[in-house]
């Protein structure tokens, strides 16, 4: 088959098996994005490939997963883009120590966790191009990720926002996501740096100066965009295709930093002024196309290198449970201890924890990029894929027992009268 | 929250797991992980010799074959023919590798049977800039089959592509 040809069926398969899967997972009540992924983890190998390999071959031949590749990143980095965009910083800071308290702990909890894991893994499951270091760092952070976006949807569709522990959720899930951010572009310079000759102290110059030219420089300059939007209620073709280049040149500093290239959109996401209406106008404008259409493809190139049947043996699977235990013990455990002890009560704290369980796409992205900086190896990865899936997968019914909509209601008729005053008034 | 707790908070469940993680990494900075071996290597062999045994002659095709080799630690998946075919289990222990070749294509055709697998076995010799594998092949339950000796080299690091069961 000619190469557009393939990659035309390619699309078409991928959105439709795409929206039909997030579909009827939407009526099951879980978000559509973990339909959406599992749709990629079944037209790869472990279930198309493995049920009709002739159809698999044909549709994916090795060839054309170079092009798959190109379409899906560049989905991601405007997905990415898209995820720093809805960061706003004033939520960092809205319910203070208490917040940075538990998010802090919800990182480090299952960071150190996975990293005595990786005591057990390392002899196991990598091999001695990895160092034990990059290895341990990588799982951490692998484990330590909170999906951000996915948790804002949840939130938002069980009517979670307007209650005490919500926002408190937002907050500590923005901050999840900066910090998680950092630290693996911290490892990433590591690795790099290790398998590089360049100084590590160019890089990490280049990254700090990188970050001082997007707030400072760009930042206040997509400042006077903001103020045209506000004016005009639009903004003209010609600062729209400045806005989505920027993504795409900050992405190439990153990448040419010794970064990922999607490190590089998300900043330029985040140093995005924050106007409500701004964001809403270009998160509509991106999501058209990052997220129904190119946003699947990276689910299904995700799926296509996942190879469930790699966890074939007795010994596999038992690794792959451990993974899924501590991501779940140090992820919820450590942050429903934080915010019991930062005030809350345990149901509330249970119910934090559970959020902040939720791993979904942000953990697929960290993975991929693991298996191409070859620091985690292919059934590692997939072991790793599962545990992502299993933990997105257990927010909703698990918050739904938690948190009843009764109880939400009652919360939001509480939280909406605190925030009134004694005077009623807002 | 008052502050003296937060403090005795963060200290507890922040500040000693993050020491916690320092002895992590210095305990893990002793420990081993097997020889890397992924990566495609060209096989030269006696080529009439290797075609000669069932599977593996009905995967070489009378060509020079790559060897593919994915690693995940000590399990390994290998390929032999088709580099992107790797489905072939196998394992590493210490600097010994052993991959059982069990062509389902060629066992459908008749040519060679599922019970008596072709064994490839082989020694990584390593040095600074430079991996050989050096083995043999072998027919489990062939007598007429001779073990034939290989050498391999590697032509690039890089793992294969994990796109077919």
């Amino acid at each position: 088959m000619p190469d557009l040809l393939i990659l035309v069926a390619q699309l078409t398969v991928i959105i439709l098996a795409s929206r039909t899967v997030g579909y009827l997972f939407q009526k099951l009540g879980q978000p559509q994005v973990i339909g959406e992924m599992l749709a990629g983890i079944m037209l790869g190998p472990s279930l198309l490939g493995w049920l009709a390999p002739g159809v698999s071959a044909t549709l994916f031949p090795a060839s054309s997963l170079g092009v798959l590749n190109a379409v899906s990143q560049l989905g991601l980095v405007l997905y990415m883009f898209l995820v720093g965009l809805e960061l706003n910083a004033t939520e960092l800071y809205r319910h203070g120590k208490a917040a940075v308290l538990i998010s802090h702990v919800s990182i480090v909890a299952p960071f150190v966790l996975a990293s005595i894991l990786a005591l057990y893994l390392y002899p196991r499951l990598s091999d001695d191009s990895v160092s034990f270091t990059s290895f341990a760092l990588f799982m951490g952070a692998a484990t330590a990720i909170t999906a951000f976006p996915v948790l804002a949807r949840i939130l938002t569709e069980r009517q979670l926002l307007r209650t005490s522990m919500g926002t408190v959720a937002i907050a500590c899930a923005a901050i999840d996501d900066v910090t998680g951010w950092c630290i693996l572009a911290y490892i990433m310079v590591l690795i790099r740096a290790s398998r590089a000759s360049g100084s590590i102290w160019m890089t990490l110059a280049g990254i700090v100066l990188f970050v001082a030219v997007m707030i400072w420089g760009l930042g206040r300059l997509f400042a006077r965009v903001e103020r045209y939007y506000v004016q005009h209620g639009a903004l003209p073709d010609h600062l729209m295709t400045i806005v989505i280049a920027f993504p795409l040149v900050a992405g190439l500093c990153t990448e040419a930093l010794g970064l990922h290239v999607l490190f590089g959109a998300f900043v330029a996401g985040a140093v995005m002024p924050k106007d409500r209406r701004f964001v809403a106008y270009l998160s509509e404008k991106f999501e058209a196309v990052a997220v129904l259409l190119l946003l699947p493809v990276y689910f299904a190139f995700t799926g296509l290198r996942t190879r469930i049947g790699l966890v074939h043996r007795a010994e596999m699977w038992f690794y792959c449970l451990l993974i899924i235990g501590v991501a779940i013990l140090g992820k919820l455990g450590g942050t429903s201890i934080a915010a019991r002890m930062g005030g809350m009560s345990w149901r509330d704290a249970t119910a934090l924890g559970v959020l902040m369980n939720t791993r979904g796409l942000v953990e697929l992205v960290v993975l991929n990029i693991g298996l191409d900086i070859q620091v985690i190896s292919p059934a590692l990865f997939s072991m790793m894929v599962l545990m992502a899936l299993v933990t997105t997968f257990m927010t909703a019914p698990v918050l739904e027992w938690i948190y009843p909509a009764r109880l939400r209601e009652r919360e939001t008729e509480a939280y909406e009268a605190a925030r009134a005053g004694p005077s009623g008034q807002l | 929250m008052k502050n003296a707790r937060l403090i005795a908070a963060y200290v507890s469940l922040v500040g000693l797991p993050a020491l916690a993680l320092i002895g992590v990494l210095r305990t893990g900075g002793r420990l081993t992980a097997p020889p890397f071996i992924g990566g495609a290597w060209t096989v030269e062999s006696d080529m009439k010799a290797l075609a000669a045994i069932p599977c593996a002659g009905a995967v070489i095709h009378g060509q020079a074959p790559v060897l593919a080799i994915s690693q995940s630690g000590g399990y390994l998946y290998a390929g032999l023919g088709d580099p992107a075919d790797t489905s072939l289990a196998g394992s590493v222990e210490g600097r010994e590798i052993a991959i059982r070749i069990s062509n389902t294509t060629a066992v459908a055709a008749g040519l060679c049977r599922a019970d008596n697998p072709v064994m490839l076995t082989a020694k990584l010799e390593r040095d600074k800039d430079t991996a050989t594998l050096i083995g043999e092949i072998t027919a489990a339950g062939c007598a007429d089959c001779r073990p034939v000796t290989f050498r391999a080299s590697r032509k690039t690091a890089a793992a294969t592509p994990q796109v077919r069961p």
